[in-house]
Formats: C-alpha cells, structure tokens, sequence
C-alpha cells in the first residue's frame, strides 16, 4: 500500500501558514481555478464547496484538510475529483493538550529539568512514566517518585508529538486515483457558524404616502476561517432538523432524505464574489426602491388566540395596534422579490431627523406580494372592551351584549377596524351597531370611524347557543 | 469611544503574550491594529451625534437610535471608510449611510478581536519563542514552533516538546503578531465617489443596552383632593460607550422590535487550562462536591431578601428643576427633544425631571375587590385617587407608563404602583395607595348554582364608613365574573366593571349582588 499524506489549505486567505501533519508528501499547486461556493441555509446551517487543483499520486493517498471550518459536521463531507475514489473518510479530534501529551508518554521516557530554587541551578535528567493519574508517577534512576512532590518547578520535555495528536480537530479522506496528476477536486461540508438575514429599511413620506425600501443581506460568520471570493447563495425557508442529516451527502445540496431543497426553499444568488472575514458582519446591498405607495392601518383585535379576549372583570383597554401594508411593486408595476427578514421603519420627525419607529419581520414575498406589518401600538387610540350585559335563554343558550370603546385623542380623525374572534358554529353576531363584515368564519371585523379627540362606541350583541 | 489610529502596518509586530505559569492565565499586552489595505480613509470620530432613545415594552431589548455626522475626505473612485468609534454596542444590521452621491454597496462589521485565545489560534504553527525566567539563575530562551493551543500551549523545539503553563518556572511566550485582529469592534463601508472631495457622510445605527423609562413622583396635597405630578426621565446606560455633549431624543409608545436586533455573538474565547495532574503526595483530600455546596447555600441568596426589606418607608425625593423638553407627535408615538446636550457615561443612570405640575384634581376612592369566594369579614379598602388627563384637571398632557411612588402631604411613603399603560388626552389613570381602614368591608357567599362557565353566586356585601367625613367606595366584582350593583348606584369613572358607592360618616350600606361566571 502506498499511503501519502497531502496537505491542502483550503481557504487561504485566513492565514498564509498551514499546520499541517508531520508526513505532507506534496504541497497544492496555486489558486488556479479555485471556486469557493456557499449555500447559507436558516437554523445555522451552511453548504462550503471548494474546488481546488489537487496534485493526486496514483493508488492510495491521505489529504488532510486542516483549514475547513471549525464547526465542521464532518459527517457531511465528501470529496470528489475525476478518477478518484474515497476509500475512508476520517475526522480526528484527539487534541493536543498538556494531559495527553502525558497520557501518551506513559511507559515511555520524557526529560524533565528541574530548577534549584536556591541557586537557580537547573538538572536534566530521564525519567519514565509509570502513572497520570492525579498526580504524575515517575521513575528517576533508581527510585520513584511523584512529579513536583518537592514543589519545586519543574520542566518535562517530550520526544516528540505523539501521532494522531492535533491541534484541531482534523479532516483527513484517504483516496484511491486510477492516476497521478493535477486536477479540480471538490470539497462539499456542511457547518454551522456561517448565517445571513435580510435586512429591510423602510422610510415613509406620510405627505405622499410612499415609502421608500433598501434591502441589506447580512453575512456573519463565526466559523473561524475566512471565504475568500466565494460565490454566496442565499437560502429562505426551513431545512429539515439535524436528525435527517444522518450519513453523507455526495452530491447536491444536502438536506436530509425527507425533503429536497427545490421544493420547500426559496434560494437566491447574490450578484458579486465575497470576501468574507472570520468574526465579521458584511452588509452587501439588495435592492434600493423609491415611491412604493403603502398605507397606515389602525387594528385591534380581541378575543382570538394570542390576543386578549373580553374579560368583565377589568374592563382591559388595548392600544390599536399600527400596521402598515404595501406592495413589493413600484407605481408603475415593477415588482421586488423580498427574502424573508426584518424591515426596520423610520420616520422624519419635525426637524428632519429620522426616527426608528418600528420593527417587524416579514415571511418571503413574491414580486408584486403584499407586505403587511405592525410596527407599534397607538399612543393616541385606546380601545376598551366591555361585557355590558349576559343574559341567559335558558337551554337556548345566553345572549351577550358587548360594547367596544374606541377613543381617539389624536388631532386627526381615524377608522380603527375592530376584530372579534372566538365566533363559531354556535355562536354568531345578532346585532351590531355598525355594519361588519365577516373575515372567516371565526372573526368579525367592523370599521368605526372616529372623531380627533372623540369617542366611538361600537356595540355587538352575540348568541353563544352551546 | 475613540480607538487607536489605523496604523498601516503590514509588517509583523511582535507581541508579547505573558504565560503566568500556574495559575494558567495569559494576558496580551499588543500594539495598535495593523493590515490595513487599499485607500481606506479614517473618520476617527463624528464630527456631532444625537441618540433617541426608546421606552422598555414587554421586555422587548433595549434600543437607541443613534445618528452620526461624519465629513469625510475621499479620494475619487472607490474607497473604504472606516468609522472610528462608533457606540459599543453597534447592531450591525441596523447600519445605514447617507450622504454620498452613490448608494452605498457593501458594509463589513468586523469583531475578530484581540483576546488571548484568537492570537494563540492564529499563531498555530508559526515561530514562538518561549523565554523561562526562575527566580534565580539564568533566562532560558527556548525557540520552535507553536503546536497546540489546547489547555494552555505546547511548543515543539530543538529539544523536544513541551507544554507550557504545567508546573514550570514562570515565563513569557513571544509569538508574531498576527495580521487582522482588532482592538474594538469596527465598522467599514466601500463607496464609490465620482471625484474627490469633502462628503457629509451620515451613519446612524441602532444601540443596544441603553434606554430610558418614565418614573413619577407624586405628592398628595392635604386636601386629599389633588396632587404634584413631577415626571421623570431616567436613563440606563448598561453599555461601555460615553455619549458626551449629546442632544437625546425620547420616544414614547410601543415600538416593535425583535430579538433578532443584537449584536452578533463576540465569542470570547477564555484559554481553557488542560495540565497533567499536579497532585502531591502531601495534597489534603478536598471533597468538591461539598465545597461547592456549602458555596451555594451561603450568603449570596440572603441578596434579595435585604432588598425587599429596605424598600419599606422611603422619604419622597427633593424636587429637581425641570429640564426644557419639547414633546411633539412622531405619526402614533410621542417625541420628547432635549435641546440642551447631555452627557451619558458607562454604565450610568440619569434622572431629570421632564414634566411638573402642581395641584393636578383627583377623585379620592377607596377600592373594595370582591373575591369568587367571598373576601370575608372586616376587610380593608385600598386608599386610590383617579385622576383625568385634561386641562380641567390641570394636566392634559401625553403621559408614558412608568414607575410612579406615591407619597403622602407628610412626604411619607403612601403606595408604588406602576402607571403601567400609556396614558393618551383625556385617558382616566388610578394612583393606588395602601390600605385604609376608613372603609372596611364584608363580602360574603350567600349562595352559589351551577357548574363551571355559567356558575352563578349571591354575593352579600356590607360597606362601612369609619371615617369623620363622606367618602365613596369603588366596589369591582371578583376577576372574570359578571353582574351589577343596583340601578341607582353610577359606575366608577375610569374604573370599568366598578361601582361608585357614596358613604356618609358612619354610614353603613349592604348590598346583595348575584354574580356569574362569564364565557
């Protein structure tokens, strides 16, 4: 068998010096033809494929990959070039601590130098080690004893650096070429580490009721190495958990057997090569769009999961909550694709400065698609539900009235659309004192318009026949 | 919040990282940044800043917006501006730039930091020199190669190996330094300009870790009939950045935000000591196990209890001179703009005063909470004074939720109740004090039908007043149940689901009231 030990650095740019194994056979030819490729997918998960030349020798040989990124599921990796097979794939991570580097000297020789306190004078000499357990055990010469019993501080020298001992934890993939020669070998890994989010700046005229929109995808990236000119994909959606990521993934994006990435993710390119830095946030710009037409919406909504329902008790009052609702589309039609994210609105106040005045995620959104967000609560409009009476028709069930106060201390006049949720089969809305419309079968939703600095009471009458 | 200059240094400084021996600890004593490349050009501080800050919400994180103007002399073309001390607590994700000719393309926030531990990874595999120092007797200079960074290092040279920091003598360990790490956190945009120039370059970001909340002192005159309400602004700077000479901005309202608004995780990485056994022969056997619990159960968790108890009987504060504040509409939200600059330092907590106004007019109640089961016998009231933001009442102004204490015409401590919502013009807001027994009360259980929703109980309720003057009761019925006092008794305003029941001097009224439970 004839075994070689290649070192292959990938991901140059983090460092110009690889640690590689002791036995390299071969070093990489330069960069030609390097392609970096990263598919960066939510729940910390990212796909690296590498393509570099690497210099096979024909039968058996060890590549060590010492600079994949440090949260490497090694499980994922796979290497393919052409003629070559993998024969074993081995991922180590018996580290190279001060603790093992005795446990393997155990029943070997080491030196240790010792250090006269008073004079300063220093003794070498050999010693074997019989234990390292809690303490050092050690045979000097004729007699045993137990490494720095005396206090005094001692040095121990090894050999040399026991094998399989590294630094990091290490890839290693032993191969088979049906021939010698350089060619493109791709790496593909999964890691955690690397994660991307959209970024959305929403900035509103409320004089032309536009807004204006710039994208930002963010790239972080904590693996502890760097991407020099990677080609970056972006994806949205989920991935299947950790279980499905059991065994390799040779080819294809990755993602567990259950599910293949076309169907349930939305994935886009991003326009330029990167550069990205070990520890660094890098914003690259995704689209800057002016005059998309939006509007304010006031809501309050009551008594549907995850919104207060009516108690009698307190008379709880709700500020409505502010939402606003726009088109990825420009007046003249031209559509934006969104990914999914986090748009952070701002306002001018009166002196001009611009003020954060909300924060929402949104889900992904088709060119043209409607973005709809609750970016705060209205100091100004208080809505305050109230059971006014309860009276029961016997087997027929009982007969609620409930009146929703909605108050309006703005300067302006508003509507403010109202939702009851909780109805149902058995339980409807008989009377109301302004029109509503049904929004499903389980909510109602009135529009009550109200004065600057008035108040609008809005009246409902609901059967429960359960 | 200013760093060192950028020093364009591409040749490797030396560092010295000194290895305590024993006690496993390593310290970095390191010159300024280097590696810097290409036309970059420094802003090293903003030429003015202003920060609005935000109220807490539902324990949303704490945010402040903060607005930078940087003027900046760029060369024509394309060139990285680096902004020099900007807040600590930066979220990149929240970064804009404005002010150049042409969008800005792309943004790095870079946070691969100086610390013990990232010098030592990058230093894998490179020349390191290890200098051992005794106490007596001579240096030893040892050179090799840097083989391992796990459980403190291990260092290959013409020797042999050997693994530093393991009962040795003291020493140092000299490594290169390595190129890209940082002193503080930076940030950097590429823009492109079409000719060189001055440019009023804008950045604003938000920051975390400081924000500002609404605390009220209120003072009940003797009267009992009306108040001083003097509002404050407190800040909580929790973050390691100075705002000095700031205007401050402060928004009221519930603003949303996400979890997602932080910074990125700066992992810290602390060296981890990973030795041989150093244990002696004259070592004294030492349980852990019981060290660490008798650690545990000592005096940390007496903490809270000595809180608790000095939070009794507090004197009211002095009154401070009101700051000028203008307050104005932001669309739904409220604006308060300080003009006159202040200055924030670390970890720091400011209090001003933003609103005063004395004898505000207050309705004096005493509250009666009936309970599902009754609350008993000779219970006592809860002294209250409801109050209606308007003009008539002497107010009449936005007030923000916050923390309000409450004190009485001796300035001894009557109540702390939050104002826990916003009050808009004309809102009904409720100062609660503490027990009185002017008004005491029965409430009793006559008799109870039914099962569950629907269950039905009559609720006999006995109201007495033992002071010398009239008084009124606002009688709520228990949580979650439905039902009414008689027709001629008015509900409380501002108070919803509470009767307002008047009580001459001694005057003793009984009421039986059927409750229900309600869907």
């Amino acid at each position: 068998m004839r075994d070689k030990v290649l070192a292959l650095t990938l991901a140059a740019a983090l460092s110009p010096v690889a640690f590689a194994p002791a036995t390299v056979a071969r070093a990489a030819p330069p960069d030609d033809g390097r392609h970096l490729a990263i598919t960066i997918y939510p729940s910390d998960l990212s796909l690296v494929e590498d393509r570099r030349m690497i210099d096979f020798p024909e039968g058996r040989a060890t590549i060590g990959f010492p600079d994949v990124s440090a949260h490497i599921r090694p499980e994922t990796a796979s290497l393919s070039a052409d003629g070559v097979e993998t024969v074993e794939q081995n991922f180590d991570f018996d580290l190279l601590t001060p603790t093992k580097l005795m446990e393997k000297a155990l029943g070997s020789t080491v030196r240790i130098v010792r250090t006269n306190p008073g004079t300063g004078a220093t003794v070498e000499e050999p010693a074997t080690v019989l234990s390292t357990q809690e303490g050092v055990v050690l045979r000097i010469g004729d007699h045993i004893e137990v490494l720095r019993d005396d206090g005094v501080p001692t040095r121990v020298i090894f050999d040399k650096v026991p094998e399989n001992l590294r630094a990091r934890p290490t890839l290693s993939i032993l191969t088979r070429s049906t021939h010698g020669g350089v060619r493109p070998a791709t790496l593909r890994y999964m890691t955690s580490g690397l994660s991307w989010s959209a970024d959305y700046v929403a900035s509103f005229d409320p004089a032309t009721k536009t807004l204006s929109l710039q994208g930002w995808v963010t790239l972080t990236n904590n693996t502890q190495v760097a991407y020099a000119q990677a080609r970056v994909k972006v994806a949205g959606g989920a991935v299947a958990g950790d279980s499905a990521l059991g065994g390799m993934a040779p080819d294809g994006p990755p993602g567990g057997s259950r599910r293949t990435a076309s169907d349930t993710q939305t994935s886009f390119e991003l326009p330029e090569r990167v550069d990205i830095a070990d520890r660094q946030a890098k914003q690259i710009a995704l689209l800057d769009v002016k005059g998309l037409p939006g509007e304010r919406i006031y809501r309050s909504v009551w008594g549907v999961r995850g919104a207060p329902g009516i108690q009698s008790g307190t008379g709880q009052s709700a500020k409505a909550d502010v939402i606003v609702r726009f088109r990825a589309q420009d007046a003249s039609g031209h559509g934006w694709r969104l990914p999914h994210g986090t748009l952070r609105a701002f306002l001018q106040d009166s002196k001009g400065e611009a003020q954060f005045v909300g924060e929402a995620r949104i889900g992904d959104i088709a060119p043209g698609g409607q973005v709809q967000v609750t970016l705060s609560r209205a100091f100004d409009i208080d809505v305050t539900p109230r059971l006014v009476s309860d009276e029961t028709m016997g087997a027929a069930g009982a007969r609620r009235t409930f009146e929703y106060k909605v108050a309006n201390a703005s300067d302006s006049d508003v509507e403010v659309e109202v939702q009851q949720g909780g109805l149902g089969p058995d339980v409807h809305v008989v009377d109301e004192s302004i029109t509503g419309v049904a929004l499903d079968a389980y909510r109602r939703q009135w529009t009550v318009p109200v004065d600057a600095h008035g108040t609008t009471i809005l009246t409902a009458v609901i059967e429960d026949k359960r | 919040m200013t760093s060192p200059p950028v020093a364009a240094a591409q040749a490797r400084v030396a560092a010295t990282l000194s290895v305590l021996w024993g006690a496993g600890v390593l310290a970095a004593i390191i010159p300024p940044l280097g590696g810097a490349l290409g036309a970059e050009v420094s802003s090293p501080a903003p030429a003015a800043m202003s920060a609005t800050l935000y109220q807490s919400y539902r324990r949303a994180p704490d945010i402040a917006l903060i607005t930078e103007s940087r003027p900046v002399e760029l060369p024509a073309g394309e060139s990285v501006i680096r902004f020099e001390g900007v807040a600590a607590t930066l979220i990149p994700r929240s970064v804009q730039v404005s002010g150049l000719p042409a969008p800005v393309a792309e943004g790095d926030f870079d946070y691969d930091l100086f610390d013990a531990a990232t010098i030592l990874r990058k230093s894998l595999g490179r020349p390191a020199e290890l200098i051992l120092s005794p106490p007596r007797g001579r240096e030893v200079r040892l050179t090799g190669t840097l083989i391992s960074d796990q459980g403190l290092v291990a260092l290959a040279h013409d020797h042999g190996v050997e693994a530093l920091g393991c009962g040795g003598p003291p020493g140092r360990l000299l490594v290169g330094m390595p190129d890209g790490l940082r002193t503080r956190p930076s940030l950097s945009v590429r823009a492109r300009v079409p000719r060189a120039g001055r440019y009023a370059v804008r950045l604003s970001y938000l920051a975390g870790g400081i924000r500002w909340g609404a605390a009220y002192v209120v003072r009940i005159a003797p009267d009992g009939r009306h108040l001083d309400l003097d509002g404050r602004i407190r800040i909580d700077n929790h973050t390691a950045s100075a705002f000095a000479h700031v205007p401050a901005r402060f928004v009221a309202g519930d603003v949303m935000r996400g979890s997602e608004t932080v910074q990125p995780r700066q992992m810290v990485q602390a060296p981890v000591r990973d030795c041989w056994g150093l244990a002696r022969t004259s070592d004294a056997v030492f349980d852990r196990r019981e060290f660490g619990r008798r650690d545990k159960g000592g005096g940390n968790d007496a903490g809270p209890e000595v809180m608790r108890a000095m939070s009794v009987a507090m004197p009211a504060p002095a009154a401070m001179l009101p700051r000028a504040v203008e307050q104005e509409n932001l669309a739904d939200l409220k604006i308060y703009r300080l003009e006159e600059p202040i200055r924030i330092l670390p970890m720091q907590q400011k209090l001003f005063t933003f609103l005063a106004r004395p004898a505000v007019a207050a309705t004096p109640v005493h509250l009666v909470r009936m309970t599902a089961m009754g609350a008993g016998a000779d219970q006592p009231s809860r002294r209250a004074w409801i109050v209606r933001n308007d003009k008539a009442s002497g107010l009449g102004l936005p007030l923000p939720h916050g923390d309000l204490t409450l004190y009485g015409a001796d300035h001894g401590y009557v109540g702390d109740d939050p104002l826990k919502e916003d009050v808009a013009l004309d809102g009904l807001f409720t100062l609660i004090g503490t027990d009185s027994r002017t008004i005491t009360f029965d409430d009793r259980v006559l008799s109870r039908s039914g099962r569950g929703k629907g269950e039905t109980a009559v609720h006999r309720l006995t109201l007495r007043n033992q002071g010398s003057g009239g008084e009124a009761a606002s009688v709520r019925l228990p949580t979650d149940r439905h039902g009414a006092l008689p027709p001629d008794v008015a509900p409380t305003p501002g108070r919803d689901a509470e009767w307002l029941v008047h009580l001459k001097p001694g005057e003793t009224r009984t009421f039986t009231i059927v409750v229900t439970d309600t869907p």
